[in-house]
This record gives C-alpha cells, structure tokens and sequence, in this order.
C-alpha cells in the first residue's frame, strides 16, 4: 500500500499548522494579486517569489502552489466578472463564463468553476500518487543524452503551442538559452557576456526577467491607454450563488472528461495548462447534443476547461519535479525555486525528500479545498475590488515588482537590469512575440548545456549518441512530431495563399 | 498578457504562421507583369526576424573570442556559438515568413504598407516613464531610503498616465510607503531602510 502511506504522508505534513498556514496565505495573496487586472498567475508568483526565499523549502514550494492556484483562480473571477482572462489558461472561462455573469448567473458561474477545479485537482492528486514513484523509477535510468533529448522537446513542445508562430518561438527560446548563459561557465568558472560588470558574473536572475517581461512589459502596453477604454466591471447581480440541481447534473461528465485530458496533457513537459483548457472546451463542443448553446453560457463549456486546466497544473509538477523538466512557464519558477532553496529535481526526489514531494501534492488538495471554502464569502469582496481603476493600480504593481526585484538580492543593479528587459519584453509585445519560451529557454539553459557537455563525454565527441540511445531518440521523435504537426498545416495554408488560383 | 485579452489567445490556436491578408489589388492583378517581387506582409515578422538574426550573430561573434574546445570536451564557447547561428538562422526564417513573393505588379507601392495588421503604435510615453520610475527607484532606494524611492516611483509611473493628478499621486505614495514599510522591513525585514540615513 505504498499509494496510501505516501498519501499519509503528505497529509500529515500539509496539515501540520505552518503547513496550513502558508498554503492560506499562498492561496489568498495569490487569488487577491490575480484577481487585479493586469496581472497573470506567472508574474503572480515571479512577483511573490522573493518573499517565500526566507522560508523553509517545503514551506515555501506549498505557498508557492498555494500563490499559483490561487492566482488561477484569480484570473477565473476576472474573466467570469470583467471578460479580462489573466492568461490564456483562462482565456476559455470567458467564451461561457461571461455570457453566464450577463444573464445574472455570475453567482453559479463563481462556485462551478471553484467547484470543477476542485474536482480536477482532486482526479489529479490520485494520478500523480499513483504515477509519479513508476515514472521516477523509469527516471533513474535517465543519462545525459536522456535529459538533454527531454528538455529539447519542453523547448520545441513550448515554443510550438506559444501563440503566434512556431519559428517565433523556437527564436524566443533560443534567447532565453543565450541569457541563461550569462556569467560563468558552469564547467570551467569562464565569464560569458558580462561585458565588464561584476554583478553579471552569477547570471540573470530569472526573476528579473520574469519580472520584467510578464510586468513590467504589460504596464507599458496598459499605462497610456484611456481608463474609460479598459474593461469595467459589469454591475452583477449575485443572486443564484448556489448552482441548481441541473447545473450540477450537466457540470458532472464534463469535468470528468475535463479533468482526464487535463491529466494527459500535464504529464507532458513543455505542455501548459493553456492546452487542455482550450482542448476540454473543443471536446464539449464537439459532443453536444445542442452545440448551438455553446458561447451562450453553457455550463458545460464552462467548467470541462477549468477541472482540466487545474488538474493540468497538478499532473505538471510530476515532469517539473521527478525529471526536473517544468511543464509550463509557472512550474518552471517554482523548478528554480528549489534550486534556490537546494533541493535539486529528479528522480530521486520522491525517495530523498519525501515529505517535500507528498506534502506538497496533499497542500494542492488542502489550499483547493480552501479555496473552496473561502470564496464563498469572498465573491463579493473580489467584485468590488475590480472596479479599482488601472491608474491607481498600476502604479502599486510597478512598486511591488520593483521591490521584490531589489530583494532578491538587495542589489540596485538588479532593479536597472529589470528596467532593461522590461523594454526588451514591450518590444517583443510588440512584434507578436511570446516570453514563455524565453522563459523556459532561460531557466532550462544551463541544464541543456550541461547535459550537452556531458553527453558528447559520455560518447566521446560523438553527436549520434542522442539518436542511438531508444528512450533519448524516442523523446527526439516526439518533439520532430510535434513541430510537424504544427508546420504541415500552415505550409499548405502558405502554399495555397501564394498561388491563388 | 491580459489586455491581449481573449480574442488574440482565442485566434492563435487557428493560425500559426502569422496569416495576414494580401493586400487588396494583389489577386486581381493576373500575371500581365513577369516580374517576380517581394514585400512586406508582415512588418512585425519582419522586425522580430531582424533581431533575432541581429541577437543571434551578436552572440556568435562575442562567443567566438571564447575557447572552442573539442568535441569531447566542449568549452565554454561552442555551445553560445551554436546557439548564435541556430538563433540567426530562425531570424532569417521569421523574416522570409513576413515577406511574399508573388508575381505581381506593386499598384503604388500599396503592398509595403501591410494594411493587414493593426497597430496601436508604440507607447513612447508609458515606455520612458515607466523604465525612468524603476531605474529612479533602483538609484534613490539606497541613498535616500524607500520613502523617498517610493515618491520617485509613483510620481514617474503616474506621469505615463493619460492624466496627472497631484492629490492622487500624494495620497498612493502615503498608502504604498506604509503598506511595504509593514510587509517588507517589518514583516519580512529585508535590508532597507525607511528615510535616508
């Protein structure tokens, strides 16, 4: 009963009162932070990051999660309330969320969807209990070529399913690789692109950059713009909180489906959360009887998307901390989160640090349930807390960032540095280009190249060694896959564009 | 990635290469011209591809003052510079995906204009604003303590706005100087201090 034992594990370290405590406050700052307009749950937690340093590591990764779901959910509320999505995991939760908050039904929509993710993450905890000891032993056999193959494809996986096109995010991560190979070479101690500046010589943090491109980048896009243009909060009646009997009865199969595909796609590296909710959302639609009802407040529509992406964002730690290979840009703060705090990801780490690894995935399961709870009295406060306007909010944003950026380090240097990438990140806005690749191109980069390094030792200088090793060229067939199923239909669309008849 | 908003993050799941109409007059145009043209669909592929490639050769020309080493035991400059070419090779890659070739007279010289995409312009403004109220903070935080930072930073920040209000500026640097006073030198006590030394 090796299932149940972890689970009581993991339990009696999420229920231990510190425990509790971190994963209340990690779901209520990270609901209240993503609840504001303008901020995503990856800037959310980039923001957060600095204050969970001064904890113990398990204390910090449970308020960590606690920031990142709470913050999801944030990011539900403004789309159901204010058709404003905090990311693109959310961005579906607006197609029928908003028709439903129009028609009175904010109430059902706010408790479904808090409802449907505590379904999913529930589906997920049992997955990653049962899964991730097989997947770590299957791990242990993993060689430099192995985990050089596994991180190309989270970068290809990244970059093929980032919004705009294919070869925009293959240059993204790219750029990302080359910042993360700022300062000294991890093998031989040799300064890379610091251009003369001692404090580039530990690397760029990725939390400036994090900061800079996921914050600062949208401030500059939002400040100038007319507050009368931004979306306002419609006036919403909040009568019908308690779903109705038929809103539970057609809300069941679809979170379970929702939930099954959220599983599925979490397990893949480089796959974010983004994926399966706009996956579960095209299988409702597909397979209803009434089709048409889609996009005018169906239920169903509504919470498949939010039990997949919550159980997504679940089934991601299982890459993100048994191959140490982050699922999607926000597992990808939290893998470097614990470098920080010295715990190194792999497949050990259910064996080594167990009471990390299964407090953390009974925390997920507690702070849902909290979240759960909370919300109900909350709706009202979250409501009122929209109808903030932008100029009185952004300027507070902007200073919090600004801060956790100098706290890292209490490095003024830093806060330059920001300042910096937060242009670089309006530019790359503006061109159409997406951060998160660059951002998972950043925090992988050292590890590619490492693994790079060694690989070619272990094969003494020979590049084949990637392609005669079964698991590392199997890993290499997916990722080929996956940018073939992405290109061949735009060549066609290209060709045909071209040669108009 | 909020104001991008819904209808962006919905499309991208359509289109993955950046699809932009072909300017109005290309398809009519029928072939009475043999000369085979370029332009510009795209002008922001064509910009991310020019400094992609620029960044990319950039960095393999920096890396290619670092030592080499061999095959078996790669220095600290090949994998830069693999990177660098692979990295300007996308470049050149994102920029051919901005331009068309199409056998077709240019009526005036409409195509270069690429009336397909949008653009609210550049928000010169918020950019320097914005980048002056961190880079104030970073220079002031140490000297002359948070409060005075925090003044620095919202005064800047407000300034990117549409309007400039005094008594609101006043009144957000009162709340946000005792707000992180409490979270970040109380609660938390990271190294700053308050008012200047």
């Amino acid at each position: 009963m090796e299932f149940i034992d972890n689970l009581a594990l993991g339990f009696s370290v999420a229920l231990s009162p510190s425990a509790l405590l971190y994963c209340l406050i990690g779901v209520t700052v990270g609901m209240f932070i993503g609840v504001l307009p303008g901020i995503g749950p990856i800037a959310t937690v980039g923001m957060l990051l600095p204050i969970t340093f001064h904890l113990r590591p398990t204390e910090a990764l449970i308020m960590l999660a606690g920031i990142y779901y709470g913050a999801m959910y944030g990011g539900s509320i403004t789309s159901i309330l204010l058709r404003l999505p905090g990311d693109a995991s959310s961005a579906v939760t607006v197609v029928e969320g908003y028709p439903m908050a129009r028609q009175g039904r904010a109430g059902t929509a706010l408790v479904m969807t808090t409802v449907a993710s505590f379904f999913g993450a529930c589906v997920a905890i049992v997955l990653v209990a049962t899964l991730a000891p097989p997947l770590a032993r299957l791990a242990l056999s993993f060689q430099s070529p192995e985990y050089f193959s596994l991180m190309l494809v989270g970068l290809v996986a990244a970059s093929a399913l980032a919004r705009g096109s294919l070869l925009k995010g293959l240059a993204m991560a790219s750029v990302g690789l080359i910042i993360g190979m700022v300062g000294q070479d991890k093998s031989t101690g040799f300064p890379r692109f610091t251009f003369g500046f001692g404090e580039l010589y530990e690397g760029v943090n990725f939390v400036v950059v994090v900061v800079a491109m996921f914050g600062l980048a949208e401030i500059i896009h939002n400040a100038g713009r007319d507050p009368a243009d931004m979306p306002r909060a419609e006036r919403v009646p909040l009568r019908a909180l308690v779903p109705t009997l038929d809103d539970l009865r057609r809300s069941f199969w679809p979170m379970v489906r929702g939930s099954g595909i959220g599983v599925l796609i979490g397990v893949l590296p480089g796959a974010g959360p983004a994926i399966s909710s706009f996956m579960a959302y095209t299988v409702e639609k597909q397979i209803a009887k009434d089709p048409s009802r889609f996009g005018h407040g169906a239920i169903e529509g509504l919470v498949a998307p939010e039990a997949a992406n919550n159980a997504d964002a679940q089934t991601a730690f299982i890459p993100t901390l048994t191959l140490g290979v982050p699922g999607d840009a926000t597992t990808a703060i939290i893998l470097a989160a614990l470098i920080v705090h010295g715990i190194v990801p792999g497949p050990k780490i259910t064996t080594e640090a167990p009471e990390l690894f299964w407090g953390l995935l009974a925390s997920f399961w507690i702070g849902n349930l909290m979240l759960l709870v909370l919300n109900l009295p909350l709706i009202g406060l979250w409501v009122r807390l929209l109808t903030v306007p932008y100029p009185i909010l952004f300027p507070c944003i902007l200073l919090f960032s600004t801060i956790g950026v100098l706290s890292l380090n209490n490095e003024p240097f830093e806060v330059f540095l920001a300042a910096g990438f937060g242009i670089a990140g309006y530019a790359f806005l503006k061109l159409g280009c997406e951060p998160t690749p660059l951002l998972l191109g950043l925090i992988l980069g050292p590890m590619v190249e490492e693994n790079f390094r060694r690989s070619l030792q272990l094969s003494r200088g020979d590049p084949t060694i990637f392609l005669t090793r079964p698991i590392s060229l199997g890993c290499l067939l997916v990722g080929l896959g996956l940018v073939l199923m992405v290109v061949i239909p735009s060549l066609r669309r290209r060709k045909q564009r071209e040669s108009p008849a | 990635m909020t104001t991008r908003g819904f209808d962006s993050n919905c499309m991208a799941r359509a289109s993955v290469f950046d699809v932009t109409r072909p300017a109005p007059g290309l398809e009519r145009d029928g072939g009475n011209d043999v000369s085979l043209r370029a332009y510009i669909r795209n002008r922001k592929d064509v910009a991310a591809g020019l400094l992609f490639a620029t960044i990319g050769l950039g960095t393999a020309i920096v890396a290619s003052e670092y030592p080499l080493g061999t095959m078996r035991s790669i220095g600290p400059g090949y994998f830069p510079i693999m990177i660098g070419i692979l990295l300007a090779l996308l470049g050149a890659g994102v920029t051919y995906q901005g331009i068309s070739f199409s056998r077709a007279v240019d009526p005036a010289g409409e195509h270069t204009a690429a009336s397909a995409e949008e653009d609210d312009g550049i928000a010169v403004r918020p950019l320097i604003m914005i980048t002056l109220a961190v880079i104030a903070f970073g220079i002031t935080v140490r000297p002359f303590g948070l409060a005075v930072a925090t003044v620095a930073l919202v005064t800047l920040a407000s300034l990117a706005g549409r309007e400039f209000r005094l008594l609101r500026v006043v009144l957000l640097s009162a709340g946000l100087i005792a707000l992180s006073w409490v979270t970040f030198i109380y609660l938390l006590g990271l190294p700053m201090t308050l008012w200047p030394h």
